[in-house]
Protein backbone atom coordinates (compact mmCIF):
# COMPACT_ATOMS: atom_id res chain seq x y z
CA UNK A 1 0.00 0.00 0.00
CA UNK A 2 1.56 3.30 -1.08
CA UNK A 3 1.71 6.45 1.05
CA UNK A 4 -0.59 8.18 -1.40
CA UNK A 5 -3.20 5.46 -0.98
CA UNK A 6 -2.99 5.74 2.81
CA UNK A 7 -3.36 9.51 2.56
CA UNK A 8 -6.32 9.17 0.20
CA UNK A 9 -8.14 6.77 2.50
CA UNK A 10 -7.35 8.86 5.56
CA UNK A 11 -8.64 12.00 3.84
CA UNK A 12 -11.89 10.31 2.78
CA UNK A 13 -12.40 8.99 6.30
CA UNK A 14 -11.63 12.43 7.73
CA UNK A 15 -14.09 14.15 5.40
CA UNK A 16 -16.81 11.64 6.27
CA UNK A 17 -16.27 12.02 10.02
CA UNK A 18 -16.09 15.84 9.72
CA UNK A 19 -19.29 15.90 7.69
CA UNK A 20 -21.14 13.94 10.38
CA UNK A 21 -19.61 15.96 13.23
CA UNK A 22 -20.49 19.32 11.65
CA UNK A 23 -23.88 17.97 10.59
CA UNK A 24 -24.58 17.39 14.29
CA UNK A 25 -23.33 20.93 15.06
CA UNK A 26 -25.64 22.33 12.37
CA UNK A 27 -28.55 20.42 13.91
CA UNK A 28 -27.72 21.77 17.37
CA UNK A 29 -27.56 25.28 15.92
CA UNK A 30 -31.01 24.79 14.39
CA UNK A 31 -32.37 23.54 17.71
CA UNK A 32 -31.09 26.68 19.39
CA UNK A 33 -33.28 28.94 17.23
CA UNK A 34 -36.12 30.25 19.40
CA UNK A 35 -38.43 27.57 20.69
CA UNK A 36 -41.11 25.32 19.30
CA UNK A 37 -44.60 26.81 19.35
CA UNK A 38 -43.68 30.41 20.12
CA UNK A 39 -42.56 31.88 16.85
CA UNK A 40 -42.15 35.68 17.30
CA UNK A 41 -43.45 36.47 13.80
CA UNK A 42 -46.70 34.59 14.45
CA UNK A 43 -47.08 36.36 17.80
CA UNK A 44 -46.51 39.71 16.13
CA UNK A 45 -49.21 38.90 13.58
CA UNK A 46 -51.77 38.24 16.32
CA UNK A 47 -51.01 41.64 17.83
CA UNK A 48 -51.96 43.42 14.60
CA UNK A 49 -55.14 41.52 13.74
CA UNK A 50 -57.45 44.25 15.17
CA UNK A 51 -55.74 47.00 13.15
CA UNK A 52 -56.50 45.28 9.84
CA UNK A 53 -60.16 44.91 10.77
CA UNK A 54 -60.53 48.60 11.62
CA UNK A 55 -58.95 50.02 8.45
CA UNK A 56 -61.56 50.96 5.81
CA UNK A 57 -59.47 49.62 2.88
CA UNK A 58 -57.57 46.42 2.00
CA UNK A 59 -54.78 47.98 -0.03
CA UNK A 60 -53.36 51.46 0.34
CA UNK A 61 -50.84 53.50 2.28
CA UNK A 62 -50.87 54.23 5.99
CA UNK A 63 -48.40 56.04 8.22
CA UNK A 64 -46.36 54.34 10.91
CA UNK A 65 -44.89 56.05 13.97
CA UNK A 66 -43.00 54.66 16.92
CA UNK A 67 -41.19 56.01 19.97
CA UNK A 68 -38.34 57.27 17.78
CA UNK A 69 -40.74 59.69 16.04
CA UNK A 70 -41.67 61.30 19.35
CA UNK A 71 -39.11 63.85 20.59
CA UNK A 72 -38.14 63.06 24.15
CA UNK A 73 -39.28 59.43 24.14
CA UNK A 74 -36.80 56.60 24.74
CA UNK A 75 -36.31 53.95 22.07
CA UNK A 76 -34.03 51.11 20.94
CA UNK A 77 -32.96 51.68 17.32
CA UNK A 78 -32.47 47.95 16.58
CA UNK A 79 -35.88 47.02 17.97
CA UNK A 80 -37.53 49.85 16.06
CA UNK A 81 -36.16 48.62 12.72
CA UNK A 82 -37.13 45.03 13.45
CA UNK A 83 -40.64 45.99 14.54
CA UNK A 84 -41.13 48.17 11.46
CA UNK A 85 -40.21 45.35 9.07
CA UNK A 86 -42.34 42.84 10.99
CA UNK A 87 -45.28 45.23 10.94
CA UNK A 88 -44.98 45.72 7.17
CA UNK A 89 -44.92 41.94 6.71
CA UNK A 90 -47.97 41.60 8.93
CA UNK A 91 -49.97 44.44 7.36
CA UNK A 92 -49.41 43.42 3.70
CA UNK A 93 -50.84 44.45 1.25
CA UNK A 94 -51.10 47.76 3.11
CA UNK A 95 -47.94 49.84 2.55
CA UNK A 96 -46.43 51.47 5.63
CA UNK A 97 -44.63 54.80 5.28
CA UNK A 98 -42.74 56.35 8.15
CA UNK A 99 -44.48 59.37 9.69
CA UNK A 100 -48.07 60.46 10.26
CA UNK A 101 -48.79 62.25 6.96
CA UNK A 102 -51.36 59.79 5.47
CA UNK A 103 -55.03 59.89 6.53
CA UNK A 104 -54.53 56.77 8.64
CA UNK A 105 -51.52 56.11 10.83
CA UNK A 106 -50.56 53.17 12.98
CA UNK A 107 -48.83 54.24 16.19
CA UNK A 108 -46.70 51.70 18.04
CA UNK A 109 -45.94 53.77 21.16
CA UNK A 110 -45.37 52.97 24.79
CA UNK A 111 -47.57 54.88 27.25
CA UNK A 112 -44.98 57.59 27.98
CA UNK A 113 -44.35 58.22 24.27
CA UNK A 114 -48.09 58.27 23.55
CA UNK A 115 -48.60 60.84 26.31
CA UNK A 116 -45.96 63.14 24.79
CA UNK A 117 -47.29 62.60 21.27
CA UNK A 118 -50.95 63.24 22.17
CA UNK A 119 -50.07 66.51 23.92
CA UNK A 120 -48.20 67.69 20.84
CA UNK A 121 -50.96 66.65 18.39
CA UNK A 122 -54.10 67.53 20.30
CA UNK A 123 -57.17 67.83 18.05
CA UNK A 124 -55.45 66.70 14.89
CA UNK A 125 -56.33 62.99 15.00
CA UNK A 126 -59.11 60.71 16.10
CA UNK A 127 -57.32 58.15 18.27
CA UNK A 128 -58.54 54.54 18.37
CA UNK A 129 -56.68 52.80 21.21
CA UNK A 130 -55.96 49.12 20.63
CA UNK A 131 -54.31 46.41 22.71
CA UNK A 132 -50.64 46.24 23.61
CA UNK A 133 -49.45 49.86 23.00
CA UNK A 134 -51.01 50.16 19.57
CA UNK A 135 -53.13 53.10 18.42
CA UNK A 136 -54.85 53.70 15.11
CA UNK A 137 -54.88 57.40 14.26
CA UNK A 138 -57.29 58.96 11.78
CA UNK A 139 -56.34 62.43 10.67
CA UNK A 140 -59.19 64.89 11.18
CA UNK A 141 -60.13 67.21 8.33
CA UNK A 142 -58.34 70.58 8.73
CA UNK B 1 -52.05 20.77 4.53
CA UNK B 2 -48.42 19.67 4.06
CA UNK B 3 -49.49 16.95 1.61
CA UNK B 4 -51.69 19.41 -0.27
CA UNK B 5 -48.80 21.89 -0.40
CA UNK B 6 -46.63 19.18 -1.94
CA UNK B 7 -49.33 18.01 -4.36
CA UNK B 8 -50.02 21.52 -5.60
CA UNK B 9 -46.50 21.74 -7.04
CA UNK B 10 -46.61 18.29 -8.67
CA UNK B 11 -47.99 19.41 -12.10
CA UNK B 12 -45.24 22.04 -12.27
CA UNK B 13 -42.56 19.51 -11.35
CA UNK B 14 -43.86 17.08 -13.97
CA UNK B 15 -43.88 19.90 -16.53
CA UNK B 16 -40.26 20.71 -15.73
CA UNK B 17 -39.13 17.08 -15.97
CA UNK B 18 -40.94 16.65 -19.29
CA UNK B 19 -39.45 19.84 -20.74
CA UNK B 20 -35.98 18.54 -19.84
CA UNK B 21 -36.83 15.14 -21.33
CA UNK B 22 -38.13 16.63 -24.59
CA UNK B 23 -35.09 18.87 -24.98
CA UNK B 24 -32.64 16.10 -24.04
CA UNK B 25 -34.02 12.76 -25.20
CA UNK B 26 -31.12 10.59 -23.96
CA UNK B 27 -32.12 7.47 -22.01
CA UNK B 28 -30.79 5.38 -19.13
CA UNK B 29 -31.15 5.49 -15.36
CA UNK B 30 -28.20 7.78 -14.68
CA UNK B 31 -29.66 10.27 -17.17
CA UNK B 32 -33.13 9.83 -15.64
CA UNK B 33 -31.96 11.06 -12.24
CA UNK B 34 -30.32 14.14 -13.80
CA UNK B 35 -33.53 14.86 -15.71
CA UNK B 36 -35.56 14.49 -12.54
CA UNK B 37 -33.50 16.98 -10.55
CA UNK B 38 -32.99 19.41 -13.45
CA UNK B 39 -36.72 19.27 -14.11
CA UNK B 40 -37.58 19.93 -10.49
CA UNK B 41 -36.13 23.46 -10.46
CA UNK B 42 -37.07 24.13 -14.05
CA UNK B 43 -40.67 23.20 -13.21
CA UNK B 44 -40.79 25.59 -10.27
CA UNK B 45 -39.14 28.27 -12.41
CA UNK B 46 -41.47 27.98 -15.39
CA UNK B 47 -44.49 28.04 -13.05
CA UNK B 48 -43.31 31.27 -11.47
CA UNK B 49 -42.64 32.91 -14.86
CA UNK B 50 -45.96 31.79 -16.34
CA UNK B 51 -47.88 32.86 -13.25
CA UNK B 52 -46.36 36.34 -13.60
CA UNK B 53 -47.68 36.49 -17.19
CA UNK B 54 -51.01 34.96 -16.08
CA UNK B 55 -51.41 37.58 -13.35
CA UNK B 56 -50.72 40.38 -15.84
CA UNK B 57 -53.56 39.04 -18.02
CA UNK B 58 -56.08 37.56 -15.57
CA UNK B 59 -55.32 38.95 -12.13
CA UNK B 60 -58.86 38.37 -10.89
CA UNK B 61 -58.89 34.69 -11.89
CA UNK B 62 -57.78 31.77 -9.76
CA UNK B 63 -57.10 29.22 -12.47
CA UNK B 64 -53.33 29.03 -12.70
CA UNK B 65 -53.25 25.48 -11.36
CA UNK B 66 -55.31 24.43 -14.39
CA UNK B 67 -52.75 26.08 -16.68
CA UNK B 68 -50.08 23.92 -15.07
CA UNK B 69 -52.25 20.80 -15.27
CA UNK B 70 -52.99 21.42 -18.97
CA UNK B 71 -49.32 22.11 -19.70
CA UNK B 72 -48.14 18.95 -17.95
CA UNK B 73 -50.84 16.86 -19.69
CA UNK B 74 -49.85 18.25 -23.11
CA UNK B 75 -46.15 17.63 -22.52
CA UNK B 76 -46.85 14.14 -21.17
CA UNK B 77 -48.79 13.31 -24.32
CA UNK B 78 -45.93 14.59 -26.49
CA UNK B 79 -43.40 12.56 -24.51
CA UNK B 80 -45.51 9.39 -24.71
CA UNK B 81 -46.05 9.76 -28.46
CA UNK B 82 -42.31 10.12 -28.95
CA UNK B 83 -41.49 7.23 -26.62
CA UNK B 84 -44.04 4.81 -28.18
CA UNK B 85 -41.50 3.06 -30.36
CA UNK B 86 -38.85 2.52 -27.82
CA UNK B 87 -39.60 2.85 -24.13
CA UNK B 88 -36.36 4.21 -22.78
CA UNK B 89 -36.22 2.82 -19.25
CA UNK B 90 -35.43 -0.77 -18.39
CA UNK B 91 -34.77 -1.77 -14.79
CA UNK B 92 -31.01 -1.51 -14.23
CA UNK B 93 -28.82 -4.30 -12.96
CA UNK B 94 -27.03 -2.51 -10.18
CA UNK B 95 -23.93 -4.26 -8.93
CA UNK B 96 -22.08 -1.64 -6.91
CA UNK B 97 -18.52 -2.34 -5.86
CA UNK B 98 -17.54 -2.52 -2.17
CA UNK B 99 -16.01 0.95 -2.39
CA UNK B 100 -19.15 2.36 -3.99
CA UNK B 101 -21.29 0.85 -1.22
CA UNK B 102 -19.04 2.34 1.47
CA UNK B 103 -19.05 5.78 -0.13
CA UNK B 104 -22.80 5.81 -0.81
CA UNK B 105 -23.46 4.66 2.77
CA UNK B 106 -21.34 7.61 3.90
CA UNK B 107 -23.94 9.97 2.43
CA UNK B 108 -26.82 8.57 4.49
CA UNK B 109 -25.96 10.02 7.91
CA UNK B 110 -25.14 13.58 6.66
CA UNK B 111 -28.39 13.45 4.64
CA UNK B 112 -30.42 12.43 7.69
CA UNK B 113 -28.75 15.14 9.80
CA UNK B 114 -29.48 17.76 7.11
CA UNK B 115 -33.12 16.68 6.98
CA UNK B 116 -33.45 16.84 10.78
CA UNK B 117 -31.81 20.28 10.77
CA UNK B 118 -34.24 21.53 8.12
CA UNK B 119 -37.26 20.19 10.01
CA UNK B 120 -36.07 22.00 13.14
CA UNK B 121 -35.56 25.27 11.28
CA UNK B 122 -39.04 25.00 9.71
CA UNK B 123 -40.68 24.18 13.06
CA UNK B 124 -38.99 27.05 14.86
CA UNK B 125 -39.10 29.66 12.10
CA UNK B 126 -42.16 28.81 9.96
CA UNK B 127 -42.07 32.25 8.32
CA UNK B 128 -38.39 31.78 7.46
CA UNK B 129 -35.34 33.85 8.33
CA UNK B 130 -35.42 37.67 8.39
CA UNK B 131 -34.80 38.20 4.67
CA UNK B 132 -37.26 35.47 3.75
CA UNK B 133 -40.28 37.03 5.41
CA UNK B 134 -39.16 40.60 4.77
CA UNK B 135 -38.71 40.13 1.01
CA UNK B 136 -39.95 36.90 -0.53
CA UNK B 137 -42.87 35.89 1.70
CA UNK B 138 -43.84 39.56 2.01
CA UNK B 139 -43.96 39.82 -1.79
CA UNK B 140 -46.11 36.66 -1.91
CA UNK B 141 -48.53 38.18 0.61
CA UNK B 142 -48.82 41.40 -1.39
CA UNK B 143 -49.69 39.38 -4.49
CA UNK B 144 -52.02 36.85 -2.83
CA UNK B 145 -53.94 39.06 -0.41
CA UNK B 146 -55.22 41.45 -3.07
CA UNK B 147 -54.92 39.70 -6.41
CA UNK B 148 -56.87 42.27 -8.40
CA UNK B 149 -54.61 45.08 -7.16
CA UNK B 150 -51.38 43.05 -7.12
CA UNK B 151 -49.48 45.57 -9.25
CA UNK B 152 -49.66 47.93 -6.26
CA UNK B 153 -47.06 45.61 -4.67
CA UNK B 154 -44.35 47.46 -6.60
CA UNK B 155 -45.33 50.94 -5.45
CA UNK B 156 -42.53 53.51 -5.24
CA UNK B 157 -43.95 54.36 -1.81
CA UNK B 158 -42.70 51.10 -0.39
CA UNK B 159 -39.63 51.61 1.81
CA UNK B 160 -36.53 50.50 -0.21
CA UNK B 161 -35.45 48.22 2.65
CA UNK B 162 -38.22 45.81 1.58
CA UNK B 163 -36.66 45.44 -1.89
CA UNK B 164 -39.85 45.52 -3.95
CA UNK B 165 -37.47 45.52 -6.94
CA UNK B 166 -36.32 41.95 -6.20
CA UNK B 167 -37.24 39.34 -8.84
CA UNK B 168 -40.32 37.28 -8.09
CA UNK B 169 -39.31 33.62 -8.53
CA UNK B 170 -40.14 32.63 -4.94
CA UNK B 171 -42.90 35.19 -4.40
CA UNK B 172 -44.93 34.13 -7.46
CA UNK B 173 -44.54 30.40 -6.70
CA UNK B 174 -45.73 30.89 -3.12
CA UNK B 175 -48.60 33.19 -4.18
CA UNK B 176 -50.05 30.90 -6.87
CA UNK B 177 -49.73 27.86 -4.63
CA UNK B 178 -51.66 29.73 -1.90
CA UNK B 179 -54.31 30.56 -4.50
CA UNK B 180 -54.47 26.91 -5.52
CA UNK B 181 -54.73 25.45 -2.01
CA UNK B 182 -57.16 28.24 -1.04
CA UNK B 183 -55.39 29.52 2.04
CA UNK B 184 -52.27 31.31 3.16
CA UNK B 185 -50.36 28.51 4.82
CA UNK B 186 -46.66 28.60 5.72
CA UNK B 187 -46.45 24.98 4.57
CA UNK B 188 -46.24 26.27 0.98
CA UNK B 189 -42.98 28.28 1.29
CA UNK B 190 -41.63 25.50 3.53
CA UNK B 191 -42.34 22.87 0.86
CA UNK B 192 -40.88 25.18 -1.79
CA UNK B 193 -37.64 25.56 0.17
CA UNK B 194 -37.57 21.78 0.70
CA UNK B 195 -37.91 21.17 -3.03
CA UNK B 196 -34.96 23.45 -3.78
CA UNK B 197 -32.89 21.72 -1.06
CA UNK B 198 -33.71 18.35 -2.59
CA UNK B 199 -33.10 19.69 -6.09
CA UNK B 200 -29.72 21.15 -5.21
CA UNK B 201 -28.33 18.07 -3.47
CA UNK B 202 -30.00 15.73 -5.96
CA UNK B 203 -28.72 17.55 -9.03
CA UNK B 204 -25.17 17.69 -7.69
CA UNK B 205 -25.22 13.97 -6.92
CA UNK B 206 -27.01 12.85 -10.09
CA UNK B 207 -24.90 14.95 -12.44
CA UNK B 208 -21.58 13.82 -10.91
CA UNK B 209 -22.87 10.23 -10.93
CA UNK B 210 -23.42 10.62 -14.69
CA UNK B 211 -20.25 12.54 -15.56
CA UNK B 212 -17.85 10.73 -13.18
CA UNK B 213 -19.38 7.94 -11.08
CA UNK B 214 -21.25 7.18 -7.86
CA UNK B 215 -18.10 7.43 -5.74
CA UNK B 216 -17.31 10.95 -6.86
CA UNK B 217 -20.97 11.94 -6.44
CA UNK B 218 -20.96 10.55 -2.90
CA UNK B 219 -17.89 12.53 -1.80
CA UNK B 220 -19.37 15.75 -3.20
CA UNK B 221 -22.64 15.09 -1.38
CA UNK B 222 -20.86 14.28 1.89
CA UNK B 223 -19.13 17.68 1.65
CA UNK B 224 -22.30 19.55 0.64
CA UNK B 225 -24.53 17.99 3.28
CA UNK B 226 -21.95 18.51 6.00
CA UNK B 227 -21.98 22.26 5.42
CA UNK B 228 -24.78 24.46 6.70
CA UNK B 229 -25.94 25.31 3.17
CA UNK B 230 -28.61 22.65 2.73
CA UNK B 231 -30.10 22.04 6.18
CA UNK B 232 -29.79 25.51 7.72
CA UNK B 233 -29.61 27.99 4.85
CA UNK B 234 -31.89 26.01 2.54
CA UNK B 235 -34.64 25.74 5.14
CA UNK B 236 -34.48 29.47 5.91
CA UNK B 237 -36.69 30.16 2.84
CA UNK B 238 -34.22 32.74 1.49
CA UNK B 239 -33.41 32.83 -2.23
CA UNK B 240 -29.70 31.98 -2.01
CA UNK B 241 -30.06 28.21 -2.26
CA UNK B 242 -32.53 28.43 -5.19
CA UNK B 243 -30.05 30.77 -6.86
CA UNK B 244 -27.21 28.30 -6.22
CA UNK B 245 -29.46 25.62 -7.71
CA UNK B 246 -29.95 27.59 -10.94
CA UNK B 247 -26.21 28.35 -11.17
CA UNK B 248 -25.60 24.61 -10.77
CA UNK B 249 -28.32 23.79 -13.33
CA UNK B 250 -26.62 26.08 -15.86
CA UNK B 251 -23.19 24.55 -15.17
CA UNK B 252 -24.49 20.96 -15.39
CA UNK B 253 -26.36 21.64 -18.65
CA UNK B 254 -23.26 23.20 -20.23
CA UNK B 255 -21.12 20.25 -19.12
CA UNK B 256 -23.63 17.72 -20.47
CA UNK B 257 -23.82 19.63 -23.76
CA UNK B 258 -20.05 19.34 -24.11
CA UNK B 259 -20.32 15.56 -23.52
CA UNK B 260 -23.26 14.89 -25.83
CA UNK B 261 -23.47 17.86 -28.23
CA UNK B 262 -27.26 17.85 -27.74
CA UNK B 263 -28.18 21.46 -28.44
CA UNK B 264 -31.33 21.10 -26.30
CA UNK B 265 -28.96 21.14 -23.32
CA UNK B 266 -27.74 24.61 -24.32
CA UNK B 267 -31.36 25.77 -24.41
CA UNK B 268 -31.74 24.30 -20.91
CA UNK B 269 -28.56 26.05 -19.76
CA UNK B 270 -29.89 29.38 -21.01
CA UNK B 271 -33.27 28.79 -19.37
CA UNK B 272 -31.60 27.94 -16.06
CA UNK B 273 -29.47 31.11 -16.22
CA UNK B 274 -32.61 33.13 -16.97
CA UNK B 275 -34.31 31.58 -13.95
CA UNK B 276 -31.32 32.65 -11.85
CA UNK B 277 -32.04 36.23 -12.95
CA UNK B 278 -35.71 35.70 -11.99
CA UNK B 279 -34.60 34.52 -8.52
CA UNK B 280 -32.20 37.25 -7.35
CA UNK B 281 -30.48 40.31 -8.77
CA UNK B 282 -27.19 38.42 -8.63
CA UNK B 283 -28.70 36.15 -11.28
CA UNK B 284 -28.84 39.05 -13.75
CA UNK B 285 -25.10 39.49 -13.25
CA UNK B 286 -24.71 35.75 -13.92
CA UNK B 287 -26.60 36.08 -17.21
CA UNK B 288 -24.32 38.93 -18.28
CA UNK B 289 -21.06 37.19 -17.44
CA UNK B 290 -22.15 33.79 -18.78
CA UNK B 291 -22.23 35.15 -22.34
CA UNK B 292 -18.52 36.07 -22.62
CA UNK B 293 -17.63 32.96 -20.58
CA UNK B 294 -19.37 30.74 -23.15
CA UNK B 295 -17.91 32.67 -26.07
CA UNK B 296 -14.37 32.24 -24.77
CA UNK B 297 -14.87 28.58 -23.79
CA UNK B 298 -16.28 27.63 -27.19
CA UNK B 299 -14.06 29.98 -29.18
CA UNK B 300 -12.81 27.10 -31.37
CA UNK B 301 -16.21 25.38 -31.65
CA UNK B 302 -18.61 27.75 -33.39
CA UNK B 303 -19.14 30.11 -30.43
CA UNK B 304 -21.95 32.05 -32.14
CA UNK B 305 -23.96 28.88 -32.65
CA UNK B 306 -23.45 27.90 -29.00
CA UNK B 307 -24.48 31.38 -27.89
CA UNK B 308 -27.48 31.28 -30.23
CA UNK B 309 -28.97 28.15 -28.61
CA UNK B 310 -28.10 29.46 -25.14
CA UNK B 311 -29.83 32.79 -25.82
CA UNK B 312 -32.85 30.92 -27.20
CA UNK B 313 -33.27 29.27 -23.79
CA UNK B 314 -32.54 32.53 -22.02
CA UNK B 315 -35.06 34.57 -24.01
CA UNK B 316 -38.35 33.90 -22.21
CA UNK B 317 -37.14 34.30 -18.61
CA UNK B 318 -35.02 37.30 -19.60
CA UNK B 319 -37.97 39.04 -21.32
CA UNK B 320 -40.00 38.55 -18.13
CA UNK B 321 -37.16 39.83 -15.94
CA UNK B 322 -36.57 42.86 -18.17
CA UNK B 323 -40.31 43.55 -18.35
CA UNK B 324 -40.59 43.37 -14.58
CA UNK B 325 -37.52 45.52 -13.99
CA UNK B 326 -38.35 48.04 -16.68
CA UNK B 327 -42.08 48.46 -16.21
CA UNK B 328 -42.99 47.48 -12.66
CA UNK B 329 -40.13 47.32 -10.19
CA UNK B 330 -38.97 50.37 -8.26
CA UNK B 331 -35.27 51.29 -8.75
CA UNK B 332 -32.66 49.07 -7.11
CA UNK B 333 -30.93 50.57 -4.07
CA UNK B 334 -27.55 48.89 -4.67
CA UNK B 335 -26.87 51.02 -7.76
CA UNK B 336 -28.18 54.22 -6.19
CA UNK B 337 -24.84 55.80 -5.23
CA UNK B 338 -24.62 57.90 -8.39
CA UNK B 339 -21.70 57.99 -10.82
CA UNK B 340 -19.47 60.47 -8.99
CA UNK B 341 -19.75 58.74 -5.62
CA UNK B 342 -19.28 55.33 -7.23
CA UNK B 343 -16.05 56.48 -8.91
CA UNK B 344 -14.80 57.89 -5.61
CA UNK B 345 -15.55 54.60 -3.90
CA UNK B 346 -13.81 52.59 -6.65
CA UNK B 347 -10.68 54.77 -6.23
CA UNK B 348 -10.65 54.33 -2.45
CA UNK B 349 -7.85 51.83 -1.74
CA UNK B 350 -9.07 51.11 1.78
CA UNK B 351 -12.33 49.72 0.37
CA UNK B 352 -10.37 47.31 -1.85
CA UNK B 353 -8.36 46.12 1.15
CA UNK B 354 -11.46 45.66 3.29
CA UNK B 355 -13.22 43.66 0.57
CA UNK B 356 -10.15 41.52 -0.21
CA UNK B 357 -9.60 40.73 3.46
CA UNK B 358 -13.24 39.75 3.88
CA UNK B 359 -13.27 37.67 0.67
CA UNK B 360 -10.13 35.86 1.83
CA UNK B 361 -11.51 35.22 5.29
CA UNK B 362 -14.91 34.04 4.03
CA UNK B 363 -13.64 31.85 1.23
CA UNK B 364 -11.13 30.14 3.50
CA UNK B 365 -13.51 29.62 6.42
CA UNK B 366 -16.66 28.87 4.45
CA UNK B 367 -18.70 25.86 5.47
CA UNK B 368 -18.45 26.21 9.23
CA UNK B 369 -15.81 23.46 9.46
CA UNK B 370 -13.33 25.56 11.40
CA UNK B 371 -10.48 25.48 8.88
CA UNK B 372 -12.84 25.95 5.91
CA UNK B 373 -13.85 23.49 3.23
CA UNK B 374 -11.82 25.18 0.49
CA UNK B 375 -8.44 24.43 2.11
CA UNK B 376 -9.67 20.86 2.55
CA UNK B 377 -10.41 20.72 -1.18
CA UNK B 378 -6.92 22.06 -1.92
CA UNK B 379 -5.44 19.20 0.10
CA UNK B 380 -7.86 16.81 -1.64
CA UNK B 381 -6.66 18.02 -5.04
CA UNK B 382 -3.02 17.56 -4.00
CA UNK B 383 -3.58 14.02 -2.76
CA UNK B 384 -5.95 12.82 -5.46
CA UNK B 385 -4.42 14.93 -8.28
CA UNK B 386 -6.28 16.80 -10.97
CA UNK B 387 -7.30 14.78 -14.01
CA UNK B 388 -9.58 16.92 -16.18
CA UNK B 389 -10.93 15.02 -19.17
CA UNK B 390 -9.68 16.80 -22.33
CA UNK B 391 -13.09 16.49 -23.99
CA UNK B 392 -14.71 18.40 -21.09
CA UNK B 393 -12.27 21.30 -21.40
CA UNK B 394 -14.77 23.82 -22.86
CA UNK B 395 -17.17 23.05 -19.99
CA UNK B 396 -14.45 23.50 -17.38
CA UNK B 397 -13.38 26.80 -18.96
CA UNK B 398 -16.98 28.07 -19.23
CA UNK B 399 -17.95 27.16 -15.66
CA UNK B 400 -14.62 28.28 -14.17
CA UNK B 401 -14.78 31.60 -16.00
CA UNK B 402 -18.42 32.16 -15.09
CA UNK B 403 -17.79 31.53 -11.39
CA UNK B 404 -14.65 33.73 -11.38
CA UNK B 405 -16.40 36.60 -13.18
CA UNK B 406 -19.39 36.27 -10.87
CA UNK B 407 -17.10 36.58 -7.82
CA UNK B 408 -15.46 39.59 -9.50
CA UNK B 409 -18.91 41.09 -10.01
CA UNK B 410 -19.68 40.69 -6.30
CA UNK B 411 -16.39 42.45 -5.59
CA UNK B 412 -17.48 45.33 -7.83
CA UNK B 413 -20.88 45.60 -6.14
CA UNK B 414 -19.21 45.92 -2.74
CA UNK B 415 -17.01 48.68 -4.16
CA UNK B 416 -19.98 50.83 -5.19
CA UNK B 417 -22.51 49.85 -2.54
CA UNK B 418 -24.36 52.84 -1.05
CA UNK B 419 -24.44 51.06 2.33
CA UNK B 420 -21.79 50.97 5.01
CA UNK B 421 -19.24 48.58 3.48
CA UNK B 422 -18.48 46.58 6.62
CA UNK B 423 -22.17 46.15 7.41
CA UNK B 424 -22.94 45.09 3.83
CA UNK B 425 -20.11 42.53 3.84
CA UNK B 426 -21.04 41.06 7.21
CA UNK B 427 -24.68 40.90 6.17
CA UNK B 428 -24.26 39.26 2.78
CA UNK B 429 -20.82 37.88 1.87
CA UNK B 430 -21.31 34.45 3.45
CA UNK B 431 -24.43 33.92 1.36
CA UNK B 432 -22.74 35.14 -1.83
CA UNK B 433 -19.98 32.58 -1.32
CA UNK B 434 -22.66 29.95 -0.66
CA UNK B 435 -24.31 30.74 -4.01
CA UNK B 436 -21.08 29.83 -5.82
CA UNK B 437 -20.23 26.90 -3.57
CA UNK B 438 -22.50 24.27 -5.16
CA UNK B 439 -21.51 24.87 -8.82
CA UNK B 440 -17.90 25.07 -7.63
CA UNK B 441 -18.23 21.63 -6.01
CA UNK B 442 -19.55 20.30 -9.33
CA UNK B 443 -16.64 21.84 -11.23
CA UNK B 444 -14.10 20.59 -8.69
CA UNK B 445 -15.30 16.99 -8.77
CA UNK B 446 -15.36 16.89 -12.56
CA UNK B 447 -11.74 18.08 -12.62
CA UNK B 448 -10.21 16.02 -9.81
CA UNK B 449 -9.37 12.32 -10.30
CA UNK B 450 -12.37 10.05 -9.81
CA UNK B 451 -12.14 8.55 -6.33
CA UNK B 452 -12.95 5.02 -7.54
CA UNK B 453 -10.25 5.13 -10.22
CA UNK B 454 -7.72 6.57 -7.76
CA UNK B 455 -8.31 3.86 -5.17
CA UNK B 456 -8.58 1.03 -7.71
CA UNK B 457 -5.24 1.69 -9.41
CA UNK B 458 -3.16 0.69 -6.43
Amino acid sequence: MTIRLVLQRALLAGISVASIYFGVQNLRRAMAIGSLGSDPVTQWELRFQPVKKLLPFKRGVIGYITNSDVPGAHYDANNEQGEYTLTQYTMAPIILVRGDQPDWTLANLNSKAFQIWSQANRGQFRVIPLNDNLYLLHRLAP
Amino acid sequence: MTLLSILVFSPSLLTGILIVHLLWPAGGWKVFWVKLFLGLGLGLGQASLLDFVYMLLFSSENGFLFVQLALSAGLLTAALVRARKDFPLALPRIQPSRLQIILMAGVILPAVLSALTAVNVWAREPHGAWDAWMMYNRAARFIYRDQAGWLGSFSRQMDPIFHADYPLQLGMDVAWAWQAVGQETQRVPIVLSGLFMLGCAGLLGASLNLVQGPGQASIALILLLGSALIGNEGASQRADLPLAYFFLGTAVSICLYVRSKERGLLILAGFMAGLAAWTKNEGSLFVLISLPALFIAFFRQQPWRVLGWYVLGLAFPLIVVLGFKGLLAPPSDVLSSGLNRSIQQVLDLSRHLTILRSFGADVFTFGGWGIGILPILLVYALIFKLAPAPDLRPAHVAIGLALSLQALGYYGIYLITPYDLQWHIVFSLGRLVAQLWVPFLFLFFTVVTDVERALAVK
